[in-house]
């Protein structure tokens, strides 16, 4: 008994305490808000707070009397101090990475309309989600900036500290990082050179870094951890947003965009809209969202993200087009410094046709987009279409029988596994997944054969060939070493050695002998 | 302390700060020395003084390790001083079971010999250019973690006085030498003993360690993001919003 209480209390979700600002007018109808959201999670604390937009002072109480381990707020005035938000936290004895905020319109304005109400409890509840996914991070991973220093600094205000603000800043599970096989993924797409690798170790520059979380974007192995704009944060509040019991219309909101989306749209806060993946996007659609937009902070990103953004979202909506879904199902919004995004309701979509798996998995890392295209190609009219285009997230190897010797440098090098190569009963095979490939090149830079063209990668995403998942490619027969019977390498080395090396290839002892018999 | 009026609570004057960050260096330094009867009830009252300092801490990164490490100093009885020093023998001490965590640098570098060398001569570089020096009797070693916390102690100590004489020019300057010390030794290898304490004991030694390993990572980013901002007024302001993090 004793054992099954402990594993019951484990499996257990964090406790939530959601505080709302709930004016005494429409104290009614936030409780009813309160009640639909607690009904189903008895591990959710709802209070509301007339006046919290004003003063947050109460929350380390509330925290306490709750025994929360996660916060929500849900904020109607849209005015709300951040750096009061972060220093409420802390004295709450909470991560404020992990604190959730909400920004509400007015509640005068939200409430009268049940689809407004409804809008309000998804809205919490998927932000609940969003605070139960972040786990912890360590002081490496935030650094200082000063915030609302507009104005010329006099020589007394230097006395006092200036309003200091922390904000997230990468760290590398090295455990899941494959740098040290060669992979520059998250190095290449960082637009500040904040990282670098030394000795096959992945570097934060903190002072370069710019918090826009396109490495986490870019990693292949899920190895980049951004606090508050991590991969499982943003899969669990999407995946709540989806599995809602009626379409619901998404988008993905820049962190520097400060007016909240128009009404009837539902934000997922990211870091950069460029570290949006396309695998969320197509996701989302395809998990019953009506409409999903991405609502960046200004046309022209500091974080050089824009050309990215604009292919990623253009490939999204071919990939719809072939699967006889309607492309504007996914759009980019005007900037939010330019105009809100209007209403969703007037674009007056087709129901969806979501397919409704229940999970929404993994939209981060290597195979994520390949999974999504997976299914797409397998259950609409698109599969057979190939779709050419740079910003394809899958790629399709294709490994030239005539010049492989599998050498096994390829599969060495893959950081994703797309790749791979097995050796079993004599026989060398070389097995290629393109839902996995990401296109990054490594293969081809490493192949000893490159000048003999032994492998290529296409950035394109072929919809037959994901459907038949993964495919041999190439099948070499191993050679045995003679004295201890092990295999060693394939005929095809051999030959290449052969044509090497001329007259001065011996096949005794270096087609006979392994390596290690070979010394002794 | 002194205030100006913030957004919805008291920005802490500079002084304050400055203050603060000493007396954290200084009580982390002496926490991770061998504990001796005279001194923790003064740590303890230190702990309980900063404790009610005010809210304007919470607005630091560094405050939840801070608040765990006063909260632990403050709840330990007089009376487990004998238990403490037990504790910390068989924790640092030789042992035969496990490698005990060096609490000098030079257990952290990874090539002996020369390096350790190289590492104490800068350390006493840094030392004689601030004007101090290691008294030879019953003296630690220069590169032992709680020398190295005292020493930035000592320099929080000049910038607050520098901050209540409002000479900017002298707080500008230690600030510099805090950075620089921080960035070529203590950041290097605090986290590291950190962690190493965390995973052995989780009590007050390794709540010492860490508030002063989340004081230093804050400081080295909170002193350089401030950097421009101590030299003309306008040069800082352009600085700053062309620098926008975004």
């Amino acid at each position: 008994m004793a054992a099954a209480g402990t594993t019951a209390a484990v499996n257990q979700p964090a406790r939530v305490l959601v505080a709302v600002c709930g004016e005494e007018r429409v104290r009614r109808e936030v409780a009813q808000i309160g009640q639909r959201l607690t009904e189903p999670d008895n591990n959710i604390t709802f209070v509301a707070v007339p006046g919290l937009c004003f003063g947050i002072d109460c929350i380390p109480l509330n925290v306490a009397n709750a025994g929360a381990l996660r916060l929500v707020l849900g904020l109607c005035s849209g005015e709300f101090s951040p750096t009061e938000v972060d220093r409420v936290s802390r004295r709450a004895g909470l991560n404020p990475f992990g604190v959730q905020v909400v920004a509400f319109r007015r509640w005068r304005d939200l409430l009268p309309d049940k689809d407004a109400s409804a809008g309000a409890v998804l809205a919490l509840s998927a932000a609940t989600a969003r605070a139960r996914a972040f786990t912890r991070s360590w002081p490496e991973q935030s650094k200082a900036v000063f915030s609302g220093l507009s104005e010329p600094i006099t020589r007394r205000s230097l006395f006092h500290t200036p309003p200091v603000r922390y904000v997230p800043v990468p760290a590398i599970d090295r455990d899941a990082c494959v740098a040290a096989n060669g992979c520059r993924e998250c190095i290449k797409a960082c637009p500040h050179g904040a990282l670098s690798s030394e000795s096959g170790l992945v570097r934060v520059d903190r002072s370069a870094c710019k918090t826009c979380g396109l490495c986490v974007t870019a990693c292949p192995q899920r190895a980049v951890d951004l606090p508050g704009y991590s991969a499982r944060e943003i899969e669990a509040q999407l995946e709540r947003l989806t599995v809602a019991p009626k379409p619901t219309s998404i988008v993905f909101a820049c962190r520097n965009v400060s007016r909240p989306p128009g009404p009837g749209w539902q934000p997922v806060q990211v870091a950069c809209a460029g570290m949006v993946p396309a695998a969320a996007l197509l996701s989302a659609v395809s998990n019953g969202a009506q409409e999903v937009g991405i609502y960046r902070c200004t046309a022209d990103c500091a974080n050089k993200s824009s050309g990215q953004l604009a292919g990623t979202v253009d490939y999204c909506r071919q990939v719809l087009q072939v699967a006889g879904e309607s492309p504007d199902r996914i759009r980019l919004l005007p900037p939010g410094d330019e105009d809100r995004p209007e209403d969703p309701s007037a674009w007056l979509m087709p129901p969806t046709r979501a397919r409704k798996t229940g999970a929404l998995g993994e939209l981060f890392g290597a195979g994520a987009a390949g999974r999504e295209l997976t299914h797409i190609a397998r259950d609409t009219a698109g599969g057979k279409a190939i779709i050419d285009h740079a910003s394809s997230p899958v790629a399709l190897p294709e490994i030239n029988p005539a010049a492989c010797t599998a050498c096994g440098t390829c599969s060495a090098a893959c950081p994703t596994g797309a790749i791979h190569q097995t050796d079993e009963s004599g026989q060398t095979t070389i097995v290629v997944n393109s839902a996995r490939c990401i296109g990054c090149g490594d293969c081809v830079a490493s192949c000893p054969e490159r000048e003999h063209g032994a492998i290529s990668i296409f950035i394109r995403t072929d919809m037959a060939r994901l459907s038949l998942g993964p495919q041999t490619q190439f099948r070499a027969s191993g050679v045995r070493c003679r004295n201890c019977g092990a295999i060693f390498t394939t005929r095809e080395v051999l030959q290449r050695l052969k044509a090497m090396l001329g007259n001065d290839y011996r096949e005794d002892p270096l087609g006979t002998l392994c390596p290690d018999c070979r010394g002794r | 302390m002194n205030s100006a009026p913030g957004a919805g609570w008291n920005l802490p004057a500079m002084t304050d700060l400055a203050r603060l960050r000493q007396a954290t260096y200084r009580m982390a330094s002496e926490t991770l020395l061998l504990p001796e009867p005279g001194r923790w009830p003064q740590l303890a009252e230190a702990a309980r003084a900063l404790l009610s300092e005010g809210d304007w801490v919470a607005a630091f990164l560094f405050f939840p390790e801070l608040n765990e490490f006063l909260r632990a100093l403050h709840r330990t009885p007089p009376d487990e001083i004998a238990r403490l020093q037990v504790k910390y023998q068989v924790l640092f001490g030789p042992s035969t079971e496990l490698k005990p965590p060096p609490l000098n640098e030079a257990g952290y570098l990874q090539e002996a010999g020369d390096a350790a060398g190289l590492m104490l001569a800068s350390i006493e570089q840094h030392y004689s250019s601030a004007g101090v020096s290691i008294a030879a009797a019953g003296a630690r070693m220069p590169d032992h973690i709680s020398t190295e916390l005292e020493f930035v102690s000592l320099l929080c100590g000049r910038e607050a006085d520098a901050w209540e004489a409002g000479d900017l020019k002298a707080a500008r300057r230690s600030q510099d030498r805090q950075r620089r010390f921080m960035e070529k030794h203590t950041s290097h290898w605090l986290p590291m003993l950190c962690n190493a304490l965390r995973t052995r004991e989780g009590g007050v030694f390794a709540l010492a360690a860490c508030a002063a390993r989340s004081m230093v990572v804050h400081d080295m980013d909170f002193l350089d993001a401030m950097r421009p901002y101590l030299r003309e007024p306008s040069v800082a302001v352009a600085r700053a919003q062309t620098d926008g993090t975004h």
